[in-house]
């Protein structure tokens, strides 16, 4: 994977990423339906019924990316008040005539320098609005038998997400993982 | 930083997502297979759904996302784990681990 950070400079950018992004994994699925054996229509299909609503996915990536662009220019406004903080403080160390204003000017350095701290130590960051507010992720049982049907409108039942020794999903997951890694 | 109090149902969603990124960098098709695959197809995941909650974890620091070549030579966007990652992995872990004893519990009493 040659690597590209993904830093949208701005709405439209992020919006055109959302967009090729979202499409990219109802490509994939649909080629993966085809592989299967589908119809192109009925792998088209399929892929649109297992993404679920396309517009409402893509309004709340759109609204996540809005509020992190947000955050982002809040941020860069408070690192720019640190830096101004630290020179003002600065400024009044060394030049200050007096010794009270000496002082300030040590005072305005140590909450520059400690804020800054906070800031790379993410102890302290812009609000976000929605945290904690997350959009529901759909993740549903499908039933344990070879009744497996595919595309929207599939059966799927609550059953117990255990398998033959009692372990759930997870310490299938974590114990996968200790095998492959021996 | 690693949240300390989450909701239990959604922070064991998010635990999936994170514990599919150990292996490394995936795209959002990736992490909906491997979840689907490694819950031998007990799980299955929304696919669209799927975004929302990556973009979300993006914003609080967990994962970092990368553009970059897919197997079919397609632009993607790779998710990978930060450290920060990492550690909400260990936390939603142990919330889960809690809620599953606290549940067999209840049900070996009840």
């Amino acid at each position: 994977m040659s690597g590209m950070k993904s830093m949208p400079r701005g709405r439209e950018d992020a919006e055109r990423e959302i967009e090729e992004e979202l499409r990219f994994h109802i490509e994939m699925r649909t080629r993966a339906s085809l592989a299967a054996g589908m119809t192109a229509e009925e792998a088209k299909a399929d892929a649109l019924g297992r993404f679920g609503d396309y517009e409402s996915v893509r309004e709340a990536c759109r609204k996540i990316s809005r509020e992190r662009l947000e955050q982002q220019v809040h941020l860069r406004a408070i690192r720019g008040f640190i830096w101004v903080m630290l020179g003002c403080g600065l400024t009044l160390r060394l030049t200050g005539g007096i010794e009270t204003v000496r002082e300030v000017g040590d005072l305005m350095s140590w909450i520059a320098v400690l804020w800054r701290l906070l800031l790379y130590l993410r102890a302290i960051r812009p609000a976000d609005r929605h945290a904690g507010t997350g959009e529901q992720i759909a993740l549903t049982l499908s039933a344990p038998s070879g009744n497996e049907t595919t595309g929207a409108g599939q059966s799927r039942t609550p059953v117990p997400a255990h398998d033959q020794n009692g372990r759930t999903p997870v310490e299938r997951l974590l114990a996968d993982d200790e095998r492959t890694s021996q | 930083m690693a949240k300390e109090k989450t909701n239990l149902l959604q922070g064991t969603l998010v635990m999936l997502i994170l514990r599919t990124l150990t292996s490394g960098p995936l795209h959002g098709y990736e992490i909906a297979q491997r979840i689907q695959q490694s819950s031998d197809d007990v799980l299955r995941v929304e696919e669209g759904s799927l975004y929302p909650a990556l973009y979300r974890m993006e914003g609080q620091g967990w994962i970092e996302a990368e553009w970059g070549a897919s197997e079919n030579n397609r632009r993607a966007k790779y998710y990978s784990l930060t450290r920060a990652g990492r550690k909400q992995l260990a936390v939603e872990t142990s919330n889960w681990e809690r809620l599953r004893e606290a549940i067999a519990r209840v049900l070996q009493t009840a």
